[in-house]
């Protein structure tokens, strides 16, 4: 009989109880959790929503649904009057109970075909495990199942008695509400229930189209939430006409049929009456009241703490007005690019075209974030997925769920579903082990599964971490090299963490065993695929018996894509933001320093990094063109690499060259010039667009580089959809189409050898470290020490064999010879800048340093103004035709000029002057 | 029902028609960004009004010759899908009865068989009948 009623109302039922399980489900774990010392709250939240749907499909004839809910309805009553406690049985009873529940509403036309008799008797055993009487029994025929065929008068009876039955409840609990004595909680409480069956009376009244009835309860609702809300006080005054008003409808219950010719209308006027008279609450008028909360069986406080209010509107309606919102977005563009030399002379018209501008752009954002939606929605559910998988693998898992406020576009969330899901379960399965596992790898006993959410760089990230005992890099290698994914030898030079990604690759399964929940080879790549057609990225990284952490990035909407627009031989493309890690500028005349080849492919040195170089028009296969620089037209470059040095190939005459001289004069000497100078032209600049790929990043090379933009992304024909440089197509400001590259495609098409170019840099690294080690090898330790302060001087250690600290005045003259008093001999002095032209030792200095060298016979000693350091280095000594004798050489050391002594050049020196002398 | 209405057009001196109802409307619309790397027949994609709309080469299309693009050329967009065919210059609309419509011979003047839905016999020409159906096909790479 459900087909009699309004497909609006039932629409509008599902819609409703959709969105009440959703709410039960995080309820019922947090109950679970928090066991007896569970908030009121939440059990009433979960028994406000079940009953809310128990009463509207009993009326709407979906008996099944009903009976369901009733039970389940009774159980956590009991539970919220203490008499069961929620323990992960009665938990799981109900869970799968609200499962079968889902199941109904979402194919509410077939709900009382479906079998619900497990789930019914799981709950029944439940409720009767208990002697305890059940409060409510008198309700319990209520929803009892009836034949689906049948009559109608049956139904408006079995509607009547209920009624009776709920006028009941509610003079008793007006009663009670005299007995409390205005407590006001109490009597909110109070208040509810009688809200609640009101509610219902008045719901069911609308669907058997009972006006006056509905007219009438609708009217008491408003007062009672009034009196809940303590805007109203239950006083006699008002207590005496609502009680003969209920009589009176119990009258009217009493002989259904006769219902339509009695009207209410004197009844609602004194409620209404009653209501203004005594308070100042301002209720919307009645006609509205009526359209807002005719379908809506929604319990009383829901509306009074309303913060907002909400309509709800097809899908398909925002999607409509998400792509005229772009299509608005285009016009706008190509209106201001239209009027932009108008525009200079008008300032109005700048200001109307400023207006314009601001207003799209707001209705574009606006209508963005109306389908923007909290990913709390999704990752709730995990909380009952990872519950329901702890029990079942005996695994002990808290889920820690950070940043459920970040929002995403509803096809993005939709699309996350099946992947996160997946995640999830390969953490559970595989990652985190059993308890007694981690007990003995020294882990505590409960993993760690935690889902962060949050804002970068303009994309949401998701990452999932669990503690588990990761992935073993090694082993993902080998299956990788035994399912002849990759090749042994690239496997190789493989980065611990390529390995681990490999297992993102189809035909990876590493699980030792295949279980129920993951494990069967069709992994990790369907998640891949998944988020990379939500146009984001996922990486892994993980620690052998640590854990794993994947990294997940997305837009936050696929509409509209941030991108960068890039020329190349004078077409437009645009590269999305997102695979945009930097940008690089090569002059012409550093092209030879920075880029070399490496085999056959063009490398860019980039800090320490060596990228592979992609022409983005060789890949798409346009012609490579440059700008002749004095007439600036586009000529073709014939060049196969950029190294390629064109001067050289000037003189042996190239393509280019040839032709002219065939067709033309030859070129004035001007013009060859120019033509020489092209590799030091701006014009022959590179823009390299670094671009990332998950781990992997590469350069492209582009002619020139526009703004950022953000486009709005057109879908591709199929005919096209095999180009796989290419995602979409996009509308540029002058009304021209551009393409949107897919990076991923390019990286793809252009074959990238990673792994060669990756191996290449191991090279480099080792050549580094081996000269390094080299030059290590090579240091001595050398002395570091001053004559005229701002002079440098060394003296490799191993050549001094005494150093000592003398007072000015124990030096003696004999002749033009100094000499101090050294172990009773006088030992003979040099003084450097009487053998090297420096600069002479400061005066007057009351102490001294001598470097007493090592030497055959003859002692010297050294004078030295101060000893600054003794350093071990590698040092490159400096000499030629200019060193001076008596020095080894020079060489900056920590950035000062140093001389390097030749003791032996010194003393020989000394030895001269003295037979000269 | 009987009565059928197609669009002519010519391709080099080939008169051939398409079903007016699987025509959203003609256009002159030709500047044409490439989409490298597709297809030989696919010429790339017009701005129609904001949305973009994919050009065929309909001579490459059909197994015939590139076409040139002159003053006469135009797009005619089909619906359904949003696909335009380049045609080198539009005719008149041609009315015809269910039993006017032969089938095709084999072997057309070059075209692929697939894409010819039948013939019409006007006074002086061949009228060629194309499947917008089989031209929107794709086959696969």
């Amino acid at each position: 009989m459900n087909e009699n009623y309004d497909v609006d109302i039932i629409t509008e039922f599902i819609q409703e109880s959709r969105d009440h399980l959703e709410s039960i489900e995080p309820d019922l774990l947090q109950m679970e959790q928090d066991g007896s010392s569970v908030s009121k709250d939440v059990i009433n939240s979960v028994f406000r929503a079940i009953h809310s749907i128990k009463g509207a499909s009993g009326f709407l004839g979906f008996e099944a649904l009903a009976e369901l809910s009733h039970v389940m309805e009774n159980i956590l009553m009991k539970i919220r009057d203490g008499e069961m406690m929620p323990d992960p049985d009665k938990i799981d009873a109900l869970l799968q109970g609200f499962d079968k529940a889902r199941d109904m509403i979402e194919d509410v036309h077939n709900s009382n075909a479906m079998p619900y008799k497990h789930e019914l008797d799981k709950l029944n055993a439940i409720l009767e495990g208990r002697p305890k009487q059940v409060p409510d029994t008198k309700k319990t025929e209520k929803s009892s199942p009836t034949e689906n065929n049948i009559e109608n008068d049956e139904i408006l009876n079995e509607f009547a008695k209920d009624c009776l039955k709920q006028l009941q409840i509610i003079k008793q609990a007006i009663e009670d509400i005299k007995q409390t004595d205005i407590q006001l909680k109490e009597v909110h409480d109070h208040v509810n229930v009688i809200s609640k069956k009101m509610n219902e009376i008045k719901t069911g009244s609308k669907f058997f189209s009972l006006d006056p009835i509905f007219h009438l309860s609708d009217t008491l609702q408003t007062l009672f939430n009034a009196l809940g809300e303590g805007d109203l006080y239950l006083n006699s005054k008002i207590y005496n006409p609502i009680n003969e008003i209920i009589d009176k409808m119990e009258e009217v219950f009493k002989n259904i049929y006769t219902c339509n010719d009695i009207s209410f209308d004197k009844e609602i006027e004194t409620l209404n009456a009653l209501l203004h008279d005594e308070t100042s609450i301002s209720e919307p008028d009645q006609s509205q009241t009526i359209s807002t909360s005719i379908d809506t069986p929604e319990p009383p406080k829901v509306e009074k703490s309303k913060p907002q209010e909400t309509i709800r509107v097809n899908v398909d309606l925002i999607d409509r007005m998400m792509n005229l919102a772009g299509e608005l977005v285009l016009n706008r563009n190509q209106l201001r690019q239209e009027v932009e030399d108008i525009a200079f002379e008008s300032t109005k018209l700048t200001s109307i075209i400023q207006n314009v501008d601001s207003v799209t752009s707001e209705i574009q954002e606006k209508i963005m974030q109306m389908r923007m939606q909290p990913i709390g929605r999704l990752l709730n559910k995990f909380t009952r997925i990872v519950r329901d998988l702890s029990r079942q693998l005996s695994k002990e898992v808290e889920l820690k769920i950070e940043g459920k406020d970040v929002e995403l576009d509803k096809t993005i969330l939709e699309g996350l579903s099946d992947p996160l899901t997946h995640l999830i379960r390969n953490s559970m399965d595989h990652g985190i082990e059993t308890p007694d596992e981690r007990e003995k790898k020294g882990k505590p006993r409960k993993g760690e599964l935690r889902i962060k959410t949050f804002h970068e760089g303009g994309q949401v990230n998701i990452i999932v971490k669990d503690d588990g005992r990761g992935i073993n890099a090694t082993k993902v290698m080998e299956k990788a090299i035994t399912n002849g994914i990759i090749p042994a030898d690239r496997a190789n030079l493989m980065s611990e963490m390529e390995k681990i990604n490999l297992i993102l690759l189809p035909g990876m399964s590493t699980a030792d065993e295949i279980s129920d929940i993951s494990g069967r080879g069709v992994g990790m790549d369907v998640v891949k695929t998944n988020i990379e057609a939500l146009g984001g990225y996922i990486e892994l990284e993980s620690n052998l018996d640590k854990g794993t952490s994947i990294q997940i990035r997305l837009p936050l909407t696929l509409a509209i894509m941030p991108s960068l627009i890039i020329g190349v031989s004078g077409k437009r493309f645009a590269v999305p933001q997102v695979n945009v890690q930097e940008l690089i500028l090569i002059h012409a005349k550093e092209i030879s320093q920075k880029i070399e080849k490496i085999g056959e492919a063009e490398v860019l040195r980039l800090r320490e990094k060596i990228l592979p170089l992609v022409s983005l028009s060789d890949v798409l296969g346009i012609e490579r063109t440059y700008t002749q620089a004095i007439s600036e037209e586009r000529l073709p470059d014939q060049r196969m690499h950029l190294v390629d040095r064109r001067d050289t190939s000037e003189t042996s005459g190239h393509p280019e060259t040839e032709k002219r001289i065939e067709n033309q004069p030859p070129p004035d000497a001007n013009e060859r010039r120019v033509h020489m100078n092209r590799r030091n032209s701006w014009r022959s600049d590179i823009n390299v667009v670094v671009s990332k790929l998950g781990t992997q990043i590469f350069g492209l090379m582009v002619d020139e580089l526009f703004d950022n933009q953000e486009i709005v992304v057109k879908p591709l024909l199929n005919h096209i959809k095999d180009c796989k440089c290419f995602a979409g197509a996009t509308i540029m400001g002058d009304g021209k189409v551009a393409m949107i590259l897919d990076i991923m495609g390019i990286a793809e098409a252009s074959n990238l050898r990673f792994a060669e170019i990756n191996s290449e840099e191991e090279r480099r690294k080792r050549e580094e470290e081996t000269r390094l080690k080299a030059d290590l090898e090579k240091a001595e330790s050398i002395l570091l020490f001053n004559n005229a302060f701002e002079e440098y001087f060394a003296l490799p250690l191993d050549r001094i064999s005494r150093l000592e600290l003398i007072a000015s005045d124990s030096i003696y003259t004999s002749g033009n010879r100094n000499y101090v008093n050294y172990r009773d001999e006088g030992l003979p002095l040099i003084y450097l800048e009487n053998l090297i032209p420096i600069r002479p030792f400061p005066e007057k200095l009351r102490e001294f340093y001598l470097i007493i060298p090592k030497t055959g016979d003859h002692s010297f000693g050294i004078v030295v103004s101060q000893i600054l350091d003794s350093v071990v280095i590698a040092v490159n000594l400096r000499k030629d035709a200019t060193t001076p004798r008596g020095l080894l050489g020079t060489a900056f050391i920590d950035g000062e000029f140093t001389m390097f002594l030749n003791t032996d050049e010194l003393i020989s020196m000394i030895q001269e002057t003295y037979a000269t002398g | 029902m009987d009565n059928h209405q197609f669009i002519t057009f010519k391709i080099d001196d080939n008169l051939m028609g398409i079903e007016i109802v699987n025509v959203q409307e003609i256009n002159s619309v030709l500047d044409i960004t490439p989409v490298q790397q597709a297809p030989d027949y696919v010429l790339g994609l017009i701005n129609l009004r904001g949305s973009t709309v994919t050009v065929f080469d309909l001579g490459i299309r059909l197994g015939l010759n590139q076409r040139k693009i002159t003053n006469e050329s135009k797009n005619i967009i089909l619906k359904k899908e949003t696909v335009g065919l380049l045609v080198d210059q539009i005719g008149d609309v041609v009315e015809a009865r269910q039993n006017e419509i032969q089938p095709p011979p084999a072997n057309i003047k070059g075209i692929k068989d697939k894409f010819v839905a039948g013939i019409i016999r006007l006074q002086d020409d061949l009228l060629i009948l194309l499947s917008a159906e089989k031209i929107l096909q794709y086959e696969g790479a």
